[in-house]
């Protein structure tokens, strides 16, 4: 069973307004600002597993009309839960996926001719080679003493797992020690030539 | 008898490496993840007056929650975390990187979302294992597990200037309200917020 949770929230308009009742009615008609909307979901099976997830940001532009306003405010009004849209062919939801959403929010409105721009979205970056180097830059940070500490409370390697990608990547010592070194010496470095400069 | 039964079935067809392939990629996901790739979608309307920005990030998030093994209801909020940064600074200028931090004092502790223009982004939870009993209504309660506490964001450009930082409270922890309520008070953007999961 799906767990669908959809929870809509009065808009907070800026401007000092009279009475609740306007506030809602002009949630979105205010040209003064940008207005924008904002919906996300994600939906999990029973299992705890995600079935989908999206969602989506419109904003209305400068010398938007009123008429286009209140249009899409009724489109966003009448939509379903957002992450119905990206739900597997054969389930409860639109599955009309990304150009399924534009249109159901642009309906009555009438969306730009031409495709769109798109881009696929990606987890990450933490490619594995950027990754080693900063994970040495940070081992370094610790101090010679205590890379040494480390080293030797867990037999000469040193472990660090990323906490963005959750990969694990294992140092030699000498590598990790090396770095601690030169980062070390540098430290040493400048500051003798800050005493230095203190003296001149 | 097994043993000759199978000697005598007929041995499966080869594949070519290709269809090899993207069988085991079938097997690994559900049938559903294989026919529609995540996608970020920019459109404007006919007269140019409403600009639609539209994400279906299902396989991004799905492969968020299996790397850092959260609970539904730390999935439900790293999913709503991702989602937003990666609509907040999808198409943004060259190098543009968006970093969203809720501090909140909830069970899930603090999470973390580093989004970029070109549509990458990730994210981590202090406490993957969150969560909250379920709300009286039946849903995940991801305000509960996130608390209140302070949303920071962060927009920088790679290679020089200055970072934009804004703070502003955690209203609800549902992510999208706090985001709205984010760029309306700090990037003064006017927004209405829906999360669901």
């Amino acid at each position: 069973m799906e767990r669908e949770k959809e929870r809509k929230k009065k808009p907070r308009p800026r401007e000092k307004v009279s009475s609740k009742k306007t506030r809602e009615k002009n949630s979105l008609l205010f040209l003064s600002q940008v207005n924008c909307a904002l919906a996300l979901g994600v939906s999990l099976d029973k299992a705890g597993r995600v079935q989908a997830a999206g969602g989506f940001l419109v904003q209305a532009l400068p010398l938007c009309s009123e008429e286009t306003l209140v249009a899409l405010e009724r489109n966003i009004s009448s939509l379903p839960a957002v992450s119905s849209f990206f739900l597997p062919e054969g389930d409860s939801g639109d599955s009309g996926g990304v150009a399924g959403l534009t249109a159901a929010l642009l309906a009555g409105i009438g969306a730009a001719p031409g495709p769109g721009f798109s881009l696929s979205p990606r987890y990450g970056p933490c490619e594995k080679e950027g990754l080693r180097q900063r994970m040495v830059r940070a081992a370094a940070l610790l101090g010679e003493a205590e890379v040494t500490a480390a080293l030797e409370a867990n037999g000469g390697v040193m472990e660090m797992r990323c906490e963005f990608c959750q990969e694990a990547v294992a140092f030699e010592g000498e590598e990790v020690l090396e770095a601690a070194r030169r980062a070390q010496g540098g430290k040493k470095a400048s500051r003798a030539e800050g005493e230095e400069r203190g003296e001149q | 008898m097994t043993a000759g039964a199978r000697s005598g079935a007929a041995p499966p067809p080869m594949l070519p490496f290709k269809a090899a392939a993207s069988r085991r990629r079938r097997r690994a996901f559900p049938l559903f993840a294989s026919l529609r790739s995540d996608e970020v979608l920019r459109t404007l309307s006919e007269a140019s007056e409403i600009s639609v920005l539209a994400v279906d990030g299902t396989r991004l998030v799905s492969e968020a929650t299996k790397r850092h093994g959260t609970a539904p209801t730390a999935s439900a909020a790293l999913g709503r975390a991702l989602l937003g940064g990666l609509l907040m600074s999808a198409f943004k200028g060259e190098g543009e990187a968006t970093q969203i931090t809720f501090k909140g004092t909830g069970p899930l502790g603090g999470l973390q979302v580093v989004a970029e223009a070109t549509g990458a982004v990730k994210g981590r939870v202090d406490n993957p294992s969150a969560d909250p009993p379920l709300r009286n209504d039946g849903k995940l309660d991801v305000g509960t597990a996130v608390g209140g506490g302070v949303l920071a964001i962060v927009r920088s450009r790679e290679g020089g200037g200055e970072a934009y930082t804004g703070l502003t409270q955690i209203v609800s922890g549902e992510i999208a309200d706090d985001l709205a309520h984010y760029l309306a008070t700090s990037e003064q953007v006017r927004t209405r917020g829906e999360s669901g999961s």
